[in-house]
């Protein structure tokens, strides 16, 4: 089953073109894997730099830039990274994009809920984190401070009118409130980056928020 | 398809001599058009060199594509912010890497000149860390051949440089604009809403229809 929430061209244009934080990179990664119709426009995006690096003026390299090149080619490779499917929490195959990275420890911030951070190449102000909602549960009413990105690992979403499976992709900003929840009868794994945190509108979660570290 | 060596025999016109000089001005003119024969592959085609050297270590491809590609990285990454030391590296690391995985490479899927912007985005991400920036090598689907090349991929790679090139010309100003400042410099969609004085919602539309239009000219290709 392939997608149907996907991002915007914007977004694929700036993934392509390297512009996007590393949170929002590794979602929009998630969502290509299993979206054939975004990795042919990103394709696309691709050959306009292609063909730009190419129609650039080149800039001279050191005299001996190319004996340099000749004597590094000569060295053994170092191993390739394994690009084997890893295994996460609970048995989830995890995007190849978060197979090389580190997930940090889970932490159960309430019965069948979870949160494991993915922590960021750089301090670029986006929180990234796979979290566990159980069956017909998710995060009470809250808006964001700044974008958020989504991606859904396992189970399915609901979230307003939108129903969300594998693969699915939904981007929020900071003028969206919602209240996503697991649909059907199985719990729903996502992966999020935010920008800026949540901001609780309720109770619950402005008493959560401080464990969830989101 | 790719690159540089297709340029000379697509266009008939050598890189050096395009219109390039201090901004894109090549670019918001629309791209050098010609009716080619993209018949050639070989001596002077960067994909057959990279092949070369997939399937024999060939030193002697290695520096053609060197000589050709890594002065061209190099002006890339010093216009995306590298300093003169660190553009220099990564345009060394570049061709190493193109060394290296010169057996996945896939002339069906992408120009050499694409492929190697993605190794030259990659570095520069990992490198560089400005926050703006970070989009891994590993998180490149894309590095993953997915099927075994036809053996006329060189043609079909050469047609799809050709198509691509015809079809940027096609697009209006105004699209030309926001495709360069996404991409050639690497702004964020709000900065570019700034940059030209227009409302983000535009520059969203302007580039959803200048892909539009891409994509329905490039679909059988891509």
């Amino acid at each position: 089953v392939r997608p149907v929430h996907h991002p915007s061209e914007a977004i694929l244009a700036d993934y392509a073109s390297g512009a996007l934080a590393d949170g929002p990179s590794l979602v929009v990664s998630a969502h290509l894997e299993r979206c054939p119709g975004c990795r042919k426009a990103t394709r696309l995006f691709e050959a306009i730099g292609g063909e730009w690096l190419d129609a650039l003026p080149p800039t001279p390299m050191r005299d001996d830039a190319l004996p340099r090149a000749l004597t590094r080619i000569d060295r053994p490779a170092p191993a390739p990274k394994p690009s084997i499917p890893r295994l996460g929490p609970e048995g989830l195959v995890l995007p190849r994009a978060l197979a090389a990275r580190r997930i940090g420890r889970r932490r159960f911030v309430a019965p069948g809920y979870w949160i494991a951070p993915v922590p960021s190449k750089h301090a670029d102000g986006w929180r990234t984190y796979l979290l566990r909602a159980p069956p017909g549960m998710g995060v009470p009413h809250h808006g964001h401070n700044g974008a958020e990105y989504t991606v859904v690992l396992r189970g399915a979403v609901l979230d307003g009118e939108g129903h969300y499976t594998l693969g699915d992709f939904s981007v929020r900003d900071e003028t969206e409130a919602h209240q996503p929840q697991a649909e059907g009868p199985d719990p729903c794994i996502c992966l999020i980056t935010g920008q800026g945190g949540l901001k609780a509108h309720g109770p619950i979660l402005r008493l959560l928020q401080p464990l969830l570290g989101i | 398809m790719d690159g540089a060596g297709a340029l000379h025999s697509l266009d008939g016109m050598s890189v050096a001599r395009r219109p390039v000089h201090g901004s894109r001005a090549w670019l918001r003119s629309g791209w050098p058009m010609t009716a080619g024969d993209h018949a050639s592959t070989g001596a002077d085609d960067p994909s057959a060199w990279i092949a070369d050297i997939a399937a024999t270590r060939s030193r002697e491809a290695f520096v053609l594509l060197f000589s050709h590609f890594a002065p061209r990285v190099k002006s890339y990454l010093l216009r995306m912010g590298a300093g003169p030391d660190l553009a220099e590296e990564l345009a060394q690391e570049t061709l190493l890497v193109v060394w290296r995985k010169a057996a996945v490479f896939d002339p069906n899927r992408a120009s050499a000149s694409t492929w190697i912007f993605t190794i030259a985005r990659n570095l520069r991400i990992d490198a560089v860390r400005r926050e703006r920036h970070p989009q891994a090598l590993e998180h490149e689907p894309e590095l993953m051949p997915d099927e075994d090349a036809p053996p006329d991929a060189m043609v079909v790679a050469l047609q799809r440089l050709h198509r691509v090139r015809e079809a940027l010309g096609g697009l209006s100003s105004d699209q030309v604009e926001v495709v360069r400042l996404s991409f050639f410099e690497e702004k964020p969609h709000s900065e570019i809403s700034d940059d030209l004085g227009l409302p983000l919602g535009t520059v969203k539309s302007r580039l959803r229809l200048a892909m539009t239009r891409l994509r329905g000219l490039l679909e059988d290709l891509l």
